[in-house]
């Protein structure tokens, strides 16, 4: 179990995929679908749908967080996001897809380890963005 | 964070449902970032095209309406997806075009200036040095920041209407003196920079810059600001950049040590070297292919560049099967009509288009193979979008490549 901060409330589990560079969800994932769409990504091609996204931050375009609203309207969204540090474009999406439909996925940033380098790809992983804490793998 | 009275009616829903969830995710957002309390701001810019937005914006915008939403300070929209007046022409898809009216309406609903353009800074959304402001696009926000000294942070959809309603936005990121300050630095050697290398710099500096505030020195101290609209549109598309200091130019450069006493993490050299290296990354598309589409206009063109453009294409004429769009504001149009700009080029074959552009309205209908712009951010942005090859070449190369000597 490690602990961070606990930025968007809520509780989620499912297997990592990681990416190791700023994520862009404007023109990044596609909302139909939940598949990487950005070219430039090294997760390109794999799909975020009900998995634990882990990524250093946000980037790209102040469209991004209604890309990622729209994924999670889709219901293609992950169970969870876990940020080295998180930035607004992915806050203010998690706050939105509460606030406007319900739906509470919970993002934890500022671990006390370094999650890039701590977490397998595919392991089992369980988020708790109200005590802004991460636990793997799970039994 | 400290709440208001007011901020703390809001929330209570004292102020109706809009306003109570607007003040929620302003205040959510802002304790994220470690905004102490709220502050007021003078003027806010909203996104509004259905490309981005799609239908989870309609839900937001049409939920907002519903509380009794209203702008509380005045309000621009970015493009719109659609060209109203045109879109038949440009083949939009007439539900597409439904969907797009339909966020129409509601920035109509909420007292939006509907201005649909990327430059608000040229009309209508005028900031002053100093002023507080709240403002998705990241090129405009690169140009209030930097060249006027207003004040925003890069702000995503949602926080934008939000903060527009309210009246009101959190105070962290550049907000703040302490954030402001550069932490890298960018040295320009080369001399003579044409219109495509402003771009092409602004790139670079957005590509190298990563989350730092870059110092850039060298750049003639007379460029024109329809230059640095371009500087800043690149570097904030390549990277993140939301504000920069350039030397003897911008006013936070010239009031006071850029700086703020610390040393540059880094100093990077910007040559004729990087500038051509930076043209080939953006280029994908082979010399020589077979151009589909020339487009020019992002951001959108300014009525200088319509006259730079007239002057350019006379006695030449959009060769056939070629498609030549130049996107600008509506009034840009209007005025270029009252200079008689407009008439000959529409005359050569020329499309104009207003309140919309490339990367966002639905170009993939036309399945074009391979485009070329002279706008970094369009060279950047359009590929991901309409799954195009690009080229990226000046002003006259465009030219060239889009007509023929009548």
């Amino acid at each position: 179990m490690v602990k961070g901060r606990g930025v968007a409330p809520g509780s989620g589990e499912g297997q990592a995929l990681i990416s190791r560079s700023p994520f862009m969800f404007a023109h990044g994932v596609e909302p139909k679908t939940g598949d990487v769409i950005d070219k430039r990504s090294d997760i390109l091609g794999h799909n975020i749908k009900g998995r634990v996204l882990i990524f250093p931050s946000g980037k790209g375009s102040t469209t991004g967080s209604a890309w990622f609203l729209e994924a999670l309207r889709q219901g293609n969204g992950p169970a969870a996001v876990i940020n080295v540090e998180t930035e607004p474009i992915i806050a203010t999406a998690l706050v939105l897809a509460r606030l406007l439909y319900g739906i509470t996925i919970p993002l934890v940033d500022r671990l006390e380890e370094d999650i890039l380098g701590v977490v397998d790809e595919g392991i089992l992983i369980r988020v708790d963005g109200d005590r802004g804490e991460v636990s793997f793998p799970i039994a | 964070m400290i709440v208001s009275d007011e901020e703390k009616a809001c929330l209570d829903g004292r102020r109706g449902d809009a306003n109570r969830l607007a003040m929620e995710l302003l205040v959510e957002v802002g304790r994220s970032f470690g905004a102490a309390r709220l502050i007021p701001i003078t003027s806010a810019h909203i996104l509004g095209h259905f490309g981005s937005l799609h239908q989870a914006g309609i839900d937001f915008l049409g939920h907002l309406v519903k509380g009794g939403g209203r702008c509380a300070v005045p309000t621009t929209v970015d493009p719109s997806s659609v060209d109203f007046d045109r879109w038949e022409r440009f083949r939009v898809p007439a539900d597409y075009r439904d969907r797009q009216k339909k966020l129409a309406d509601l920035v109509d609903a909420l007292g939006v200036i509907p201005s649909w353009s990327c430059t608000p800074y040229c009309a209508f959304n005028v900031p002053r040095f100093g002023d507080n402001i709240a403002w998705a696009e990241s090129s405009a926000v690169a140009f209030a920041n930097s060249v006027i000294g207003a004040r925003t942070n890069r702000t995503p959809f949602g926080l934008d209407v939000c903060a527009a309603i309210t009246g009101k936005v959190p105070e962290f990121g550049l907000y703040c003196d302490e954030n402001r300050k550069g932490s890298i630095l960018f040295e320009v050697t080369v001399t003579d920079m044409s219109d495509l290398d402003y771009h092409t710099v602004g790139a670079i500096v957005g590509r190298r810059s990563g989350f730092h505030v870059p110092v850039i020195k060298g750049v003639d101290p007379h460029v024109s600001t329809d230059r640095l609209r371009t500087f800043g549109a690149g570097a904030a598309s390549a990277g993140s950049v939301a504000l920069y200091h350039m030397m003897g130019v911008t006013p936070e450069a010239s009031m006071a040590d850029p700086f703020g006493g610390r040393k540059p993490v880094e100093t990077i050299a910007v040559g004729r070297k990087e500038i051509e290296a930076m043209e080939e990354t953006i280029t994908t598309a082979p010399r020589d292919a077979a151009i589909d589409m020339v487009t020019l206009g992002c951001p959108l063109l300014s009525l200088q560049e319509l006259k730079d453009l007239a002057g350019r294409m006379q006695g030449r004429r959009v060769k056939e099967k070629m498609h030549f769009w130049v996107y600008m504001a509506e009034e840009t149009y209007r005025h270029g009509k009252g200079l008689g700009l407009i008439q000959p080029l529409e005359k050569a074959g020329v499309w104009f288009s207003t309140g919309t552009c490339a990367t966002i309205s639905p170009v993939k209908v036309w399945g074009f193979s391979h485009v070329m712009t002279n706008s970094a951010k369009c060279a950047l942005v359009v590929p991901s979008e309409h799954d195009v090859a690009i080229s990226y070449r000046d002003t006259d190369e465009c030219i060239l490549a889009a007509t023929d000597p009548v």
